[in-house]
């Protein structure tokens, strides 16, 4: 019996230990099952078939008193492949699995419901995909679960909700949806929630209120709408990190946010916030980092910041807050970023300010501060990497101390009232990559020591009072813009800047600067794209490799003494857009210039010495809108296929040696503003296309060889400006329609032609017209009387015409100079050196007439109250009755004046008025 | 493992730095921002470029200054801002026919080189800046068909160049003045403005008292 019962617990102890054994077996196999399923699985070298009874001690592998696997934790083990193969019911046991920092990719088995023992499932930065099975609500031991960081989607399944004692649960960063949020529980014991970076919208889920036991909440990076509810700052006391940033969250901010006294980190940027809240902020003395920008605070920044005094951020960049900067603020100097940029802030900064002496970046841009940046604040603030003063109203000069500041990247104080030198001492801020100096006061000279920022790559110092040569550069390798223009900078340009070899821009102009270009310009700065050289006294040639890398886009030097040819690689810039080089003596073949561009906007060379002709090809650059290539010595024909060019707003081909006729073609330009065609040898008739140029302000033909007559349909170009046919052979009469163009106001000129036939009397509504000039043609008739009434004409000229009989009396033409009539033998009329037409000038006889009628009037007047007086002495009685009748009789009287044609002027109504007193 | 850190959260910091530093530029600069512009007229008004001469429908001198303006018919609506009292060449404001609204900015007076100022067929609204009278060169002043109310400027008469002065069809009201350079004028200048009174006659009693 004894020897039985022995026997049993022999062999049920025997029993126990085969199943724990093969139960290890089984979960090694699953293990090495899942191993060869990997692609990369090198890190579990020790998870091997020959070291399977010692599975425990393999890497990652923690087992429980029985043996049997209760941990898997291989975080970032550089795993690749899938959990498709891996055994979740062999391995039952487990309470911890930790995956964390692979690259394990495909979905997650629902099978991972299992594992109910888990305590910790950390699954964060690989790459899985697929929603959450819905399964994880089964394992309620859960204390830490974390998805973070994957290309998860679909809803978060309520079965979370389950999961009633995790106190960690991050689910950021990954593309989840909104669930039903009424269906979460209260979770008591969670601590840590994060759902930032997903696609989560609708308004604030109100289980999360309930967690009254969190200390950490991210919603950041959602689509959050509506206002935070008051139950978050009135139960989630034990918060310590609080961000809401990149939402749609809107509404004030309540004022109870002070009851959240143990915040460390509040981040509310990108919001719709609004409100005052400032004050209660500063309140939480707990606080580390205060980030509310971009949102629609107000108020000003309060003295009580300075109660904060374990600020370590403070950004409230971007909103409306519209105080000074309270000298309180220098009592949090632990402050390490200090961002307070476009906001409405006024008034000097506080010396106190020079306490932060831990600062690393100060941004106060774009605000409407004054005084001086102290020598104290320099001197202090010398861990700062990143200074951005700029658009405000500081002024003073630049502390020399600011060498100094040696840790310094960016030094941004563009757009102030600076002035005085740039400190040479600037030349040790040897971190520096943007410097930015540009558009204030500064003067004298650009200090040599700026040579040695050797890790440059902006230099901005545009639009300040700066003088003497430029110095060498050549060292800073890394200079991407240099932009020293509109200074007073002098000298010639030191040949080390050929050697800039990350140049992408240069930008010289408005100085004085002289002397020919560097000859390797450019051949060293392949990136070269945009160089602008204009309004300086430069001369010799453009470097033959200025645009060596093929890079330019723009490219302006107008206003130079540049000579010789364009550069031969401009023509294999693909990408020029920009190319200003008027007012040079820059000479070559015009045809050769130019390659294939399909970004061609804008080209001006007027008023050089190029030579050639326009080919065909000028039709390819279709995005062309000004073309200028006047005063030049281009000749041959205007190639027709320029009417391609359905974006060109300008064209002036003047003065130059064109020939033939001006193509119909260019009647498709419909975009034209501007034509000018003059002062070429251009021949045949202005073609009638002229007339689709419906947007023309300016056509000038004026000084060719044009024959035929003026079209009619130049009429319809009712926009026009200015219009000029002087000087061709032009021939048949003015059209009236001419009188439609309203809008002529410069100058209507068909001067030295051999027009014929009368002048329209339509040209008298053109009464915005300052200049007119017909003369010498073969005009006929009458000046019409019509013509008056171009109120606004300054000069005019029909001399050596045809013209007979009165010249108009009106409007301009009263007082009219003789020369504006000569050399025609039949005028007559007031102008002076003119046979007069008749005995009585108009003028005076208008004067007269008006005398008459006054005088009559008042005569009535004069009569009628001597009537009345004699009433009155005889009757003695009925008095108010006469002072009215006088009254009307007034009325009636000025009513008179007024109404006589409606073209007297006040000048005219006085003299008659002096006339009439003077007779009576 | 996937690496998805947000870019703009990394944005430290704001780099705006302005590349123009031209204050014609900057002054039509500041009307293109402040005004409608369905047909593009101001495509080219790039502020980025050396000087504003090269953007269409702006003309200027030999030294680059602007002289000229021309955006009459423009299909433009919004406000004339302040800022166009910066062009101190500026001899021809040509922005007729167009639909701008508000006042028009007193700063135009320091327009000392104008010649012609026309806002002519817009909505104009508010009363006729008195500082328009230091246009000591203005012949053309042309500002009919708006919505102008208010007296007409006293000072307006000492404007010695003035040629053409249209109110018409508008709704200023009081008296007209009659006196130096506003002698020359016919009743045409200042029809249709129902409340207008009629011109102030020398030696006569003026009717220029009180509000209107």
């Amino acid at each position: 019996m004894k020897t039985a019962y022995l026997f049993l617990t022999y062999l049920s102890l025997l029993t126990l230990c085969l199943c724990s054994s093969i139960a290890a077996t089984t979960e090694a196999e699953a293990l090495i099952r899942w191993k060869s399923s990997l692609s990369s699985p090198a890190y579990l070298k020790s998870w091997s078939l020959n070291n399977i009874s010692k599975h425990c001690k393999w890497i990652g592998i923690r087992c429980n008193d029985g043996g049997s696997v209760s941990g898997i934790d291989l975080p970032s083990a550089d795993l690749v492949g899938t959990l498709d193969l891996f055994n979740f019911t062999a391995l039952l046991n487990l309470t911890t699995f930790n995956l964390n920092g692979n690259t394990l990719n495909g979905s997650i088995p629902a099978a991972v419901g299992s594992l109910t023992r888990l305590t910790l499932l950390d699954l964060s930065n690989n790459l899985f995909v697929g929603a959450i099975p819905p399964e994880i609500g089964r394992l309620t031991e859960l204390r830490y679960l974390s998805f973070s960081n994957n290309y998860m989607v679909g809803e978060i399944p309520y079965q979370i909700g389950n999961l009633r004692k995790v106190s960690f649960l991050d689910l950021g960063s990954n593309y989840f949806k909104t669930p039903d949020w009424s269906r979460f529980p209260t979770f008591p014991f969670l601590t840590h929630l994060n759902l930032y970076y997903n696609e989560l919208t609708l308004e604030f889920p109100h289980f999360i209120t309930t967690c009254l036991n969190l200390t950490f909440l991210d919603l950041s990076l959602n689509t959050f709408t509506g206002q935070i509810p008051e139950s978050l700052i009135t139960n989630l006391v034990k918060l310590q990190y609080l961000n809401l940033t990149t939402n749609a969250f809107q509404g004030p901010l309540s004022t109870n946010i002070t009851n959240l006294s143990k915040l460390k980190d509040l981040r509310l940027a990108n919001n719709f916030f609004s409100g005052n809240i400032l004050d209660s902020v500063s309140h939480i003395q707990s606080l580390q980092t205060l980030e509310l920008f971009n949102n629609s605070f107000i108020g000003e920044i309060p003295p009580s910041i300075g109660l904060v005094t374990n600020l370590q951020t403070l950004d409230l960049r971007m909103n409306s807050f519209n105080s000074s900067i309270p000298q309180e603020l220098g009592l949090c100097n632990k402050l390490t970023y200090l961002a307070l940029a476009q906001n409405s802030l006024s008034g000097p900064l506080p010396p106190s300010l020079s306490n932060l002496n831990n600062l690393t970046e100060l941004g106060l841009s774009a605000n409407s501060l004054t005084g001086e940046i102290l020598r104290r604040f320099i001197k202090s603030w010398t861990k700062l990497i990143s200074l951005q003063i700029q658009d405000n109203k500081f002024s003073g000069e630049l502390p020399s101390e600011i060498g100094q500041l040696t840790n310094l990247k960016y030094l941004f104080l563009f757009n102030n009232s600076f002035s005085g030198p740039i400190p040479p001492e600037i030349g040790n801020l040897q971190n520096l990559l943007g410097l930015d100096l540009s558009t204030n006061n500064f003067s004298g000279e650009i200090p040599p020591t700026i040579g040695n920022l050797t890790n440059l790559q902006i230099i901005n110092l545009f639009s300040n009072n700066l003088t003497g040569t430029i110095p060498p550069i050549g060292d800073l390798k890394s200079l991407e813009t240099l932009d020293i223009s509109s200074n007073r900078l002098s000298g010639e340009l030191s040949p080390s800047i050929s050697s800039l070899g990350n140049l992408t821009t240069l930008k010289l102009f408005g100085n004085n600067l002289s002397g020919s270009l560097p000859r390797d310009l450019g051949k060293n700065s392949p990136l070269l794209s945009n160089v602008s050289l204009s309004f300086n006294s430069f001369s010799g040639e453009l470097p033959s490799e200025l645009c060596s890398g093929f890079a330019i886009v723009e490219l302006t030097a107008t206003g130079n003494r540049f000579t010789g040819p364009l550069p031969e690689c401009l023509k294999n810039c693909s990408g020029l857009s920009r190319v200003r080089l008027e007012g040079n003596q820059l000479s070559g073949d015009i045809s050769e210039a130019f390659g294939i561009h399909p970004q061609f906007d804008f080209l001006s060379l007027s008023r050089n010495q190029f030579t050639g002709q326009l080919t065909p090809k000028w039709g390819l650059y279709q995005q062309l809108s000004n073309i200028q290539i006047d005063h030049n010595r281009i000749s041959g024909v205007i190639p027709a296929e320029m009417g391609n060019l359905t974006q060109l707003r300008v064209l002036a081909l003047d003065s130059n040696q064109f020939t033939g006729e001006i193509p119909a073609e260019l009647g498709m330009l419909g975009e034209l503003i501007a034509l000018n065609l003059s002062n070429n040898a251009l021949s045949g008739e202005i073609p009638q296309t002229v007339g689709q140029l419906t947007r023309l302000l300016r056509l000038d033909l004026s000084g060719n060889k044009l024959t035929g007559g003026i079209p009619a349909a130049l009429g319809n170009c009712e926009r026009l400006l200015s219009l000029s046919l002087r000087n061709n052979f032009i021939s048949g009469s003015i059209p009236s329609q001419l009188g439609g163009l309203t809008s002529l106001q410069v100058l209507l000129d068909i001067s030295n032609n051999s027009v014929s036939g009368t002048i329209p009397p339509s040209l008298g509504k053109l009464t915005s017209l300052e200049i007119l000039n017909v003369s010498h043609n073969n005009l006929s008739g009458r000046i019409p009387a019509e013509l008056s009434g171009m109120v606004s004409l300054i000069t005019f000229d029909f001399s050596y015409n045809n013209l007979s009989g009165p010249i108009p009396t009106g409007g301009a033409f009263r007082g009219a100079p003789a020369e504006a009539f000569g050399g025609n033998t039949g005028l007559c009329g007031a102008a002076q050196g003119l046979t007069s037409c008749d005995a009585n000038s108009p003028t005076r006889n208008r004067t007269k007439i008006l005398a008459a009628i006054i005088g009559s009037v008042v005569s009535i007047v004069v009569l009628a109250t001597t009537i009345a007086i004699c009433l009155i002495l005889r009757r003695n009685a009925k008095k108010d009755d006469q002072e009215s009748k006088g009254s009307a009789t007034y009325e009636y009287s000025e009513s008179l004046i007024w109404e006589r044609d409606g073209k007297l002027t006040f000048g005219e109504l006085l003299l008659a008025l002096m006339v009439t007193w003077h007779q009576s | 493992m996937a690496l998805r850190i947000p870019v703009h959260l990394l944005l430290l910091i704001n780099f705006i730095a302005p590349i123009y530093a031209n204050l014609e530029g900057d002054a039509l600069y500041a009307l293109r921002r402040a005004v409608k512009d369905p047909e593009n007229v101001l495509q080219s008004w790039d502020p980025t470029l050396v000087d504003p001469c090269t953007w269409f429908h702006v003309t200027c001198d030999a030294q680059n200054r602007v002289t000229r303006l021309d955006l009459g018919n423009a299909k433009l609506s919004g406000k004339l801002v302040p800022e166009l009292g910066k062009l101190e060449r500026l001899q021809y404001l040509e922005v007729y026919m167009n639909n701008l609204m508000g006042p028009i900015p007193a700063e135009l007076g320091l327009l000392r080189s104008l010649v012609s100022l026309d806002l002519y067929n817009n909505n104009l609204t508010g009363s006729i800046p008195p500082s328009l009278s230091n246009l000591s060169n203005i012949k053309f002043l042309r500002l009919n068909g708006n919505r102008l109310r208010g007296r007409i400027p006293r000072e307006l008469t000492k404007l010695g160049n003035l040629k053409i002065f249209d109110v018409s069809n508008n709704d200023l009201c009081g008296t007209i003045p009659t006196s130096g350079s506003f002698s020359k004028l016919t009743q045409e200048s200042f029809m249709n403005n129902s409340r207008l009174e009629g011109p102030e006659l020398m030696g006569s009693v003026t009717y220029d008292i009180g509000g209107c």
